[in-house]
């Protein structure tokens, strides 16, 4: 199963949030997670306005052997890409580097949106194919038992 | 009456009219009494009035089910824009000279604090205010970094010279704030709107 709904505009941010809530709720996600979700679609739809001007959130449910039941959402657009992946994920900095911290309360965004979708959920991937650029996000059900010896 | 027709097939014409208009009762307008006489007949004349009436029927009730349906589903695309437009927007409201709020509904994403951000910075600056209470009843889950982020917020507002208060924090968002060992000094909690309101309308107005 799965859906796409495509960004152009501020709005489809809402309903890529929509969406993910709903898709969340019935695969048993608890409200505090599926609030989480709606966060990690919110940060990757509006990169894909504020760098690729337009693109898709696909929105697929996952059951993996281990970990059981998951939504993954792919980002995609054919904007000019993240040139650094590492770089963008970190809290404080963009795709290319640190970003100036004196600058950080105006310029439109806190560089932590990466960061957010990374402590959100559980798998981060990125895919650089000329033309098709995906970041993929997976969070499972389940929370990581980490308590596991 | 016409007397070459039997008595039993005009009889059998007034019980097929009357289940036809039985059925529009029960708001079947589909049947029709479809006679054989004339409207010549004063019987055919009222049969064929009574069909030409269910059509006239028939037709206004269509007209106003698409109607209703159309009101409906613009009601619906109202109510569906007006939660789209409260979670897209965080206006800035003067509830009293010198307090402004800001009520924020649905998600606290970075884009979103970025821009409470600036607004809050440059209504506080312009206005002169003495206090700007942000309101996040309803908003659940904030990322680390976000809620750091309003705090720095916060701090900056206090050097406009206005007080910042944060109501409705949620035990999971106070949680967070716990859990990352963030400072909170410098910024006023109050558990609801109503009570932040209660407290700084007063102040101001003292
Ligand atoms: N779809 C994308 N296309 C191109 N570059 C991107 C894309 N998404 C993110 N980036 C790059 O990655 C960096 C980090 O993204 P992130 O969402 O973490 O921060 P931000 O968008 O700068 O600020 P914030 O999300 O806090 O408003 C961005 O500054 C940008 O350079
Ligand atoms: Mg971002």
């Amino acid at each position: 199963m799965s859906k796409g709904v495509s960004i152009r505009e501020k709005l489809d941010v809402f309903h890529a949030r929509q969406h993910v809530r709903g898709l969340a709720g019935q695969l048993g996600f608890g409200h505090i997670a599926r609030e989480e979700l709606a966060i990690v679609a919110s940060e990757l739809a509006t990169n894909i306005l504020k760098y690729a001007g337009v693109g898709e959130l696909e929105f697929r449910t996952v059951e993996d052997p281990v970990r059981g039941a998951g939504i993954v959402i792919e980002a995609r657009d054919a904007g000019p890409g993240i040139e650094n992946f590492s770089f963008a994920v970190r809290d404080g900095y963009g795709g290319s580097g640190p970003l100036d911290p004196a600058k950080l309360l105006t310029r439109g965004g806190i560089g932590a949106g990466l960061g957010a979708v990374v402590r959100m959920t559980d798998a981060l991937e990125y895919e650089y194919e000329a033309g098709n650029k995906c970041v993929r996000a997976t969070r499972y059900v389940r929370p990581e038992r980490r308590d596991v010896t | 009456m016409d007397d070459t027709r039997h008595d039993d097939e005009t009889v059998g014409d007034i019980a097929n009219a009357l289940l036809v208009l039985a059925n529009v009762g029960y708001g079947d307008f589909d049947s029709r009494v479809n006679t054989q006489l004339s409207t010549d007949t004063p019987l055919g004349a009222l049969l064929v009035g009574i069909d030409e009436m269910l059509d006239a029927l028939q037709a206004e009730r269509e007209r106003s089910q698409k109607y209703q349906r159309e009101l409906e589903e613009k009601l619906d695309t109202i109510a569906r824009q007006r939660e789209a437009i409260r979670e897209l927007s965080s206006p800035i409201i003067e509830v009293w000279e010198g307090v402004l709020c800001v009520p924020i509904v649905g998600v606290m994403d970075s884009a979103r604090s970025a821009e409470t951000t600036e607004t809050v910075l440059r209504a506080v600056a312009e206005k002169g205010s003495e206090c700007l209470i942000i309101d996040i009843t309803g908003i659940d889950v904030m990322d680390t970094r976000t809620v750091d982020h309003f705090v720095k917020m916060a701090r900056a507002v206090r050097l406009l010279g206005a007080q910042c208060v944060l109501t409705g924090v949620t035990p999971s968002i106070a949680d967070t704030v716990v859990q990352m060992g963030l400072d909170f000094s410098g910024i006023d909690t109050e558990r609801s709107l109503r009570e932040g309101l209660k407290r700084y309308v007063a102040r101001a107005s003292a």
